[in-house]
């Protein structure tokens, strides 16, 4: 008895234990995440899938490097991206710069915006709109339209970081769906000139969408948003690229008169003006300025200047952009004569020029580089040997030089002072620059048969009158000087690189050395020596990037030619 | 307690327990007068004779011979197959990380051992603060037999230890045991004192074409003056040697129907810093550990049939730390921190400082105040047995709960305090002011203040209940257990709790005592996968044959015992990093700055396509053993295994484009090979008063990755697939570049090979170059040795013992390793680093031929900088773990006194100069213990 009073004891207890919860196993009582039908149905988190979408736009300050691996800047440090382009050792397998995933994953998030934007209810904010103000539920409304505009805006904006890259890539209009693998597995690469074809139609919905002074239209419009203009720019742009010679060779059908039709649609709007001085285009005021169409806010940093500052200063990291030689020497020499300024190109061999290298030259060239003698956060920088910012100080520039645009001197290291940094994707000085081009190679110098309102000479010109140097007469303009503009106005700004390969003229400029100065200090005088700083390696197939092997295992696709 | 030599035992020292069949966690069950070995297989135990798994333990008196303040780093070497590495040697912060067989995932479950303390699972920080007194013995699970009763977690292996229970001898039996140590470092990096630091650096500069940076280093030798230090900072901060003491108590007594065991321990064990109180007691501290441990284990029987036990016991932890620096940065700056670089004080008295550095590690020690630790532990269980004789003979109900956890708490008090730098000039001179005096730049500022909070925890609750059988039929005996387990676990931080639950079934059957055949099926389940995918089967089979009994074989005088076994079975792995990856929500990412005013608007996005097939990594084990005893008196074990893991998660992708933008959650899709060797042989004599024992252990494990997921590379060796893991891999070094290599302006000639890392110049480090293109890059890299866990090891132990004399040691091998010497002690001057005895020897013209180091200089070269060869060491090492000579001896009242004298670590041989084998000297230095202690027994 009383052993099966123990047995009953026990096993209550025993089922007792056992029985407490339903699912022992079922740990998550309360569900704390955002499921995905509510990140597409509430108004709230679906405005957050477009600005994610935005974040996958080019970190242009973080993108400086890409600079050194041309020939206007060298890298101080041995480690930095641009040297294994430089060294030529860049490949299929080792590209540093990783833009394939980055911008296809950017896509793939506006494809998933697109698809799920109706989806959105905005019966609660209507809900909670009274009788006499309903101004949020038209917001929200407005604003879910127009971000399908900015949303293909951005698609284009990806679609052509890829393409002026790897050429043609897989044109994905709509939203892949993992578990049905039709929908992406084995696409092909389009070729050139459809995704060109395709990066242009994206615009033209964009700018179908997007009201032509959407600011004004809709007073809630966030200034950095994508806008018209930005729209028509990147239109441009694009078309400026597909006529030049490296698409031609790769395809392209578009003409340099598309191009120029394109550009001279941007300078239609009347929406931008060059200002007036070019220095404060970089600095820490920079992003009201009528000339910039669209950009990147960086806040309020420093470690921009924690790399570029010269070593002279305490708390730089050493890992500074140092303009090379050869780019110091393409600016000009500006005389004022009362009024009539001429310039004329740099020449060492001449003796006014060579005793005296840094004075009265273009007006960009104190705005971009800082150099030997300059005056730089209230001292006077010193890049000769055995200078305060020169060789052989530890992390010194290799070139002599360090770089002026972007940087604000203002800045103490030591104490972390911060201050406002805004990247410039599109400029209006780069829709006249583009204009110049196009017109200059489908028309000439001087004419203006669709009647435009600006001939090739006269754009190339407001741009040299805003930098103070001589402004062209007529029939002297050339693609060379073009060339030559575009490496001086928008030198650091990720143009040169792109600009040089869609010319195809990687080898030309790219396959040499670079040079440097050397100064010697004697006594209160200066001496000045040209020397080479290093080899560049620079081949044909370069103007295109190899496919990522990665990519080429998973599709089986060909490799760009010659890799 | 002494070990009895057994026929078929010889090997590891148990206790005579009269019991037979599969019990429930060691509980004494019946009264058979019957000899049967019971081995301890965590939830249950079963008879030795008919176990065919792979196992192997040892006693706690072993463990006593290590003096260590963490139970853990007594382990070393002891159990074969258990490969135990060293963590640091800091009091308090020195638990050791322990591998099952070698290592056979690279994720967290590769190490994550079980932990069973007297049935119930703990957390292995909570073994780390008992005391060797306490431990009856410690069993290490292998094969699959034995651990597929634990199901999902079970797949790396299992450490079951077992405290000592109440003998209920009547009498009391007290022990009490005290122990003193004195521990000193083993080995300590060397640096260059000043002279030679100045000299060099000088030639540093020359190499770079700078201008030498001390233009007297003269003024730096013997000891340099006021103004030119020479200070060895590892003397000024560490002093020679420490203490560890220990003192314990138990009594274990009782009756027939109850037994008890009561225990109680004091271990306090100091660290290395010198002075640190002297500039006032609460400013500065030793590195100290102070713990408290209390037992209480309890069996009644209450009645014929039904049996309880209970274990309660509890520890208290007392850390304390220097405020002003964690041990790992200290022994960081060490090793970096020039001999020139400042003074401890400054002539003024105030303290020394340079604002490169911003680190005076003795100011910091003695004035930046005190991190106080304090650990609390607890375990509680409960357990019964209910004979059910009356339903079926040989059945019984048992069950049990347990609750344990660990609060850990912190309490900083903490000032700062300024230091100064002697300002000097480019001539390395004073920078005097107007009156002469010297000058300063101040560094840091004046606070203090006092915080403190929760630093982690963890709490756990376990529920068993179950039914075992034993019973013969003639020469039919079966013996089986089925056990149903649940458990939750929480820790710190962690939102959703930890369960698990789970049924098992471990069959035994054995003819005539003769032919073996077990069966175990575990099915557990997690709360980490979706519903509908939590449970798994894991079953185990296992045969054995007692092939001595055989006719054939009984004939032979010399085998006395033969058995022979084989088992194959899955067990699992959960990983508690990657929970609930099936599910997909959606997350917050970057966003984007808009407005003049730079607001931040924030990103979302759908989360990681998940992994529908989510599950737990699994792993199946073949095991074969032989277990013999020879000649009466050698015995010898031998386990062969092979295992494959598969379902491993990894970071997917083999087959998804990058076109497509998809970011999946990781995938179960990776898999290793291991196979490996346990082999034991040993002779135990005892002879009247004289005895002796040698036991010689060998572990091996290899592990290959056979299937990961892994980006396009050019050349098979530079896939991780196909190698093992962690494998070491590096450029291999091909000779100095020297003056020869180069032309009249310094350019390589055409022919030799370039690095791709830096501009090289005579004196760095030449590559040999795999891809035949003449440069060096990423794509050079080779598979360099092996990787750093060892993949063999073994231990010797041998002893004696005479009349009251008793004597024993034990040394432990470990090869085929591979070690990389610490960066900072191979790369000198660069970021202001020091320079150690590795570069004292480097290349100049003129030492050409007989440099062991590169061209000293300044400036980052990241072509000396790759990982190559060059820095790698052979890691192996022989250690002699322990060494013992004690005396007994009995004194009127007392049964027996003992006294011994025992040294830990005393020497090691290894191949790395100047460096200690395990640890590298990186991090608060292993020591080498040697104690005195007296054991009283009453």
């Amino acid at each position: 008895m009383k052993i099966f009073k123990h047995i009953t004891i026990v096993s209550i207890l025993g089922l007792g234990l056992f029985s407490c919860e339903k699912d022992f196993l079922e740990v998550k009582n309360v569900d704390t995440g955002v499921t995905i039908e509510d990140l597409y149905t509430r108004y709230s988190q679906i405005q957050g899938v477009l600005w994610e979408a935005y974040s996958y736009l080019p970190d242009g300050l973080g993108m400086l490097w890409r600079d050194a691996a041309t020939d206007i800047a060298e890298a101080t440090t041995e480690n930095n991206k641009a040297q294994s382009f430089n060294l030529g050792i860049w490949n299929q397998f080792y590209n540093l710069d990783d833009a394939w995933g980055n911008n296809f994953r950017g896509i793939a998030q506006v494809n998933k915006f697109l698809k799920n934007k109706d989806k959105v209810t905005l019966e609660e904010i209507k809900a909670n709109s009274t009788a006499k103000d309903s101004t949020a539920y038209f917001k929200a409304l407005n604003n879910m339209a127009v971000m399908e505009g900015e949303a293909y805006f951005l698609k284009a904006f990806f679609y052509f970081e890829l393409v002026k890259r790897y050429g043609g890539v897989p044109i994905i209009d709509e939203d892949m769906d993992y578990y049905n693998e039709s929908t992406w597995k084995n696409i092909p690469r389009s070729s050139l000139n459809e995704c060109m074809a395709y990066i242009v139609s994206l615009c033209d919905k964009a700018t179908g969408i997007i009201p032509v002074n959407v600011r004004s239209t809709y007073s809630w419009y966030e200034d950095g948003r994508a806008t018209y203009g930005a729209a028509k720019t990147l239109r441009a742009k694009a078309l400026l690229y597909a006529a030049s010679p490296l698409y031609k060779a790769g395809g392209s059908t578009t003409t340099w008169a598309d191009a120029a039709r394109a550009a001279n649609v941007v300078i239609g709007l009347k929406q931008y003006n060059l200002n007036a001085g070019y220095a404060a285009l970089f600095g820490a005021d920079n992003s009201n300025l009528k000339e910039i169409i669209f950009k990147r806010r960086y806040g309020s940093i420093n470690w921009l200047e924690k790399d570029q500052y010269p070593v002279a200063f305490a708390g730089t990291s050493g890992n500074s952009l140092a303009p090379t030689q050869n780019f110091v020497d393409e600016f000009e020499v500006v005389a004022d004569n009362g009024g009539n300024i001429s310039s004329q190109p740099f020449d060492w061999s001449n003796p006014t020029h060579a005793a005296d290298p840094y004075t009265n030259r273009d007006s960009r060239f104190e705005a971009t580089i800082v150099f030997n003698g300059s005056a730089f956060a209230s001292t006077t920088v010193e890049t000769f040997i055995g200078g305060g910012s020169g060789l052989p100080k530890l992390n010194a520039s290799k070139t002599g030089y360090y770089l002026k645009k972007w940087v604000n001197d203002g800045i103490d290291l030591v104490n972390g002072t911060t201050a406002n940094h805004t990247w410039i994707y599109f400029r209006y000085a780069d829709v006249l620059l583009m204009y110049a081009e196009a017109m200059l190679n489908a028309y000439g110098p001087d004419a203006d048969p669709e009647g435009y309102g600006m001939t090739a000479t006269e754009a190339f010109n407001m741009v040299r009158k805003r930098a103070g140097v001589e402004q062209l007469p007529a029939g002297r303009l050339n693609q060379e000087r073009i060339e030559k503009e575009r490496m001086v106005e928008l030198a650091f700004e990720d143009q040169r690189f792109w600009d040089v390969h869609r010319w195809q003229k990687g080898v030309e400029y790219f396959n040499k050395p670079v040079t440097r100065i050397e100064i010697t200090r004697n006594g209160s005088d200066f001496n000045y020596s040209v020397k080479e700083l290093e080899n560049r390696v620079f081949l044909n197939k370069m103007h295109w990037y190899p496919i990522p092997q990665d990519e080429i295992s998973k599709t089986g696709w060909a490799q760009n030619p010659d890799w | 307690m002494l070990a009895l030599a057994f026929s078929s035992s010889a090997l590891n020292a148990q206790e005579n327990i009269p019991e037979a069949g599969t019990g429930i966690l060691g509980l004494e069950m019946g009264d058979s007068t019957s000899v049967t070995e019971i081995v301890d297989l965590g939830l249950i135990t079963g008879d030795k004779y008919r176990f065919t798994g792979a196992y192997y333990t040892i006693s706690g008196e072993e463990l006593s011979k290590v003096m260590a303040g963490n139970l853990l780093n007594t382990l070393y070497g002891l159990i074969p197959g258990l490969t135990v590495v060293s963590g640091s040697g800091e009091p308090g912060y020195d638990n050791p990380t322990l591998y099952s067989r070698g290592i056979s995932s690279w994720n967290f479950s590769g190490n994550n051992l079980l932990i069973f303390l007297d049935g119930f699972r703990v957390n292995l920080s909570f073994l780390a603060s008992l005391s060797a007194a306490e431990i009856e013995s410690v069993t290490y699970l292998k094969d699959a037999v034995s651990l597929a009763m634990y199901g999902i977690e079970g797949g790396s292996g299992v450490l079951s230890v077992k405290t000592k229970r109440g003998l209920g001898a009547g009498k009391t039996k007290i022990s009490v045991n005290g122990r003193l140590g004195r521990q000193s470092i083993i080995e300590l990096p060397t640096v260059l004192n000043a002279y030679d630091y100045t000299r060099f650096y000088n030639q540093a500069c020359e190499n770079d074409g700078l201008a030498p940076r001390y233009p007297n280093p003269g003024l730096y030798l013997n000891g340099g003056d006021a103004t030119h230090p020479d200070v060895n900072w590892y003397n000024e901060v560490l002093k020679d040697e420490s203490n560890i003491n220990n003192l314990n108590m138990l009594f274990n007594g009782g009756t027939e129907t109850s037994k008890y065991f009561v225990f109680m321990d004091y271990t306090g064990f100091s660290g290395f810093y010198k002075d640190a109180g002297a500039e006032g007691k609460g400013f500065g501290s030793n590195a100290e550990y102070n713990k408290f441990n209390l037992r209480g284990n309890v069996d009644i029987n209450l009645t014929k049939s039904l049996t309880v036990s209970s274990e309660i016991v509890g520890s208290i932890e007392d850390k304390n730390t220097p405020a002003g620096f964690t041990a790992g940065d200290l022994f960081d700056t060490l090793m970096v921190l020039p001999s020139a670089a400042f003074s401890v004080r400054n002539p003024d008295q105030s303290w020394g400082n340079s604002t490169v550095y911003a680190f005076n590690p003795v100011q910091l020690l003695r004035t930046n105040g005190i991190w106080n630790s304090h650990t609390r532990g607890l375990q509680t269980n409960f357990k019964f047995e209910q004979k059910l004789d009356i339903i079926a003979p040989g059945l019984a109900l048992t069950g049990g709960l347990s609750f344990s956890n660990q609060y850990v708490g912190f309490t900083r008090t903490y000032f700062t305090g300024l230091s100064y730098e002697l300002l000097k000039d480019d001539t390395d001179q004073p920078i005097l002011d107007t009156l002469g005096n010297y000058t300063y730049t101040e560094i840091g500022s004046i606070s203090d203040g006092i915080d403190n909070g929760v630093s982690t925890s963890w709490n756990r609750q376990i529920y068993q209940l179950g039914l075992t059988y034993n019973n013969n039929f003639g020469l039919h005996s079966f013996s089986a257990a089925l056990l149903a387990n649940r458990m939750a676990y929480t820790y710190y931080n962690l939102v959703y709790a930890i369960r698990n639950q789970g049924v098992s079934l471990y069959g035994n059957y054995a003819y005539n005592k003769r032919y073996i055949a077990s069966l175990t099926l575990g099915y557990t389940g997690s709360a980490d996968f979706e519903k509908g995918s939590r449970y798994g089967l894991f079953p185990a089979i296992g045969f054995g044959w007692i092939a001595s009994d055989e006719a054939f074989l009984a004939n032979i005088e010399a085998l006395n015992f033969l058995k022979v076994r084989a088992t194959y079975g899955l067990t699992g792995n959960t990983n508690a990093n990657s929970r609930f990856l099936f599910e997909q929500k959606a997350e917050s990412n970057s966003g984007w700055l808009f407005t003049a005013q730079n607001s931040y608007f924030g990103g979302r996005r759908e989360g990681a396509i998940p992994n529908n097939d989510f599950t737990w990594e699994k792993k199946s084990t073949v095991n074969i053993g032989i277990d013999a005893e020879l000649f009466e008196i050698l015995s010898v074990n031998l386990d062969l295994f092979s295992e494959k893991r598969t379902h491993i998660l990894e970071d997917a992708g083999a087959s998804v484009p990058g076109y497509t933008g998809f970011r999946l959650q990781q995938l179960n899709s990776g898999e290793v090979k291991n196979k490996g060797i346990e082999l034991v042989a040993g002779i135990n004599k005892q002879n009247g008063n004289f005895g002796y024992h040698i036991k010689g252990l060998f572990s091996f494990a290899r592990n290959k990755i056979t299937q990961k997921a892994e980006t396009a590379q050019p050349y098979d060796r530079l896939y991780e697939q196909g190698y093992r893991i962690d494998q070491f891999r590096g450029l291999v070094f091909d000779g100095f570049y020297q003056e020869s290599d180069f032309d009249a302006n310094g350019f390589l000639l055409p022919g030799v090979v370039a690095s791709s890392f830096a501009t090289v110049r005579p004196g760095d480090l030449k590559f040999v170059d795999q891809t035949g293109d003449n440069i060096i890059n990423e794509y050079d890299y080779m598979p360099i040795d092996y990787s750093e866990l060892p993949e063999i090891t073994g231990g010797l132990k041998l002893g004696f013992n005479f009349k009251g004399l008793d004597a024993g040691m034990f040394l432990q091998a470990v090869t085929n390793r591979t070690v990389s010497l610490p960066f900072a002690y191979t790369h000198p001057f660069v970021n202001n680093s020091t320079i150690t005895a590795f570069s004292e020897n480097p290349w100049t013209p003129a030492t050409a031929s007989t440099a062991t180091s590169p061209r000293l200089t300044t400036q980052v070269n990241l072509n000396n900088n790759q990982e190559t060869d060059f820095y790698m060491r052979n890691g192996s090492f022989v250690k002699l773990r322990y060494v013992e000579i004690g005396y007994s001896f009995n004194i009127r009242k007392i049964e027996q006194m003992r006294i011994y004298l025992s040294a830990n670590n005393l020497f090691t041989w290894d191949k790395i100069d100047d460096l200690e084998a395990e640890n590298l000297s990186t991090g608060y230095p292993l020591s080498k213990t040697f104690s005195i202690g007296l054991n009283v027994k009453f």
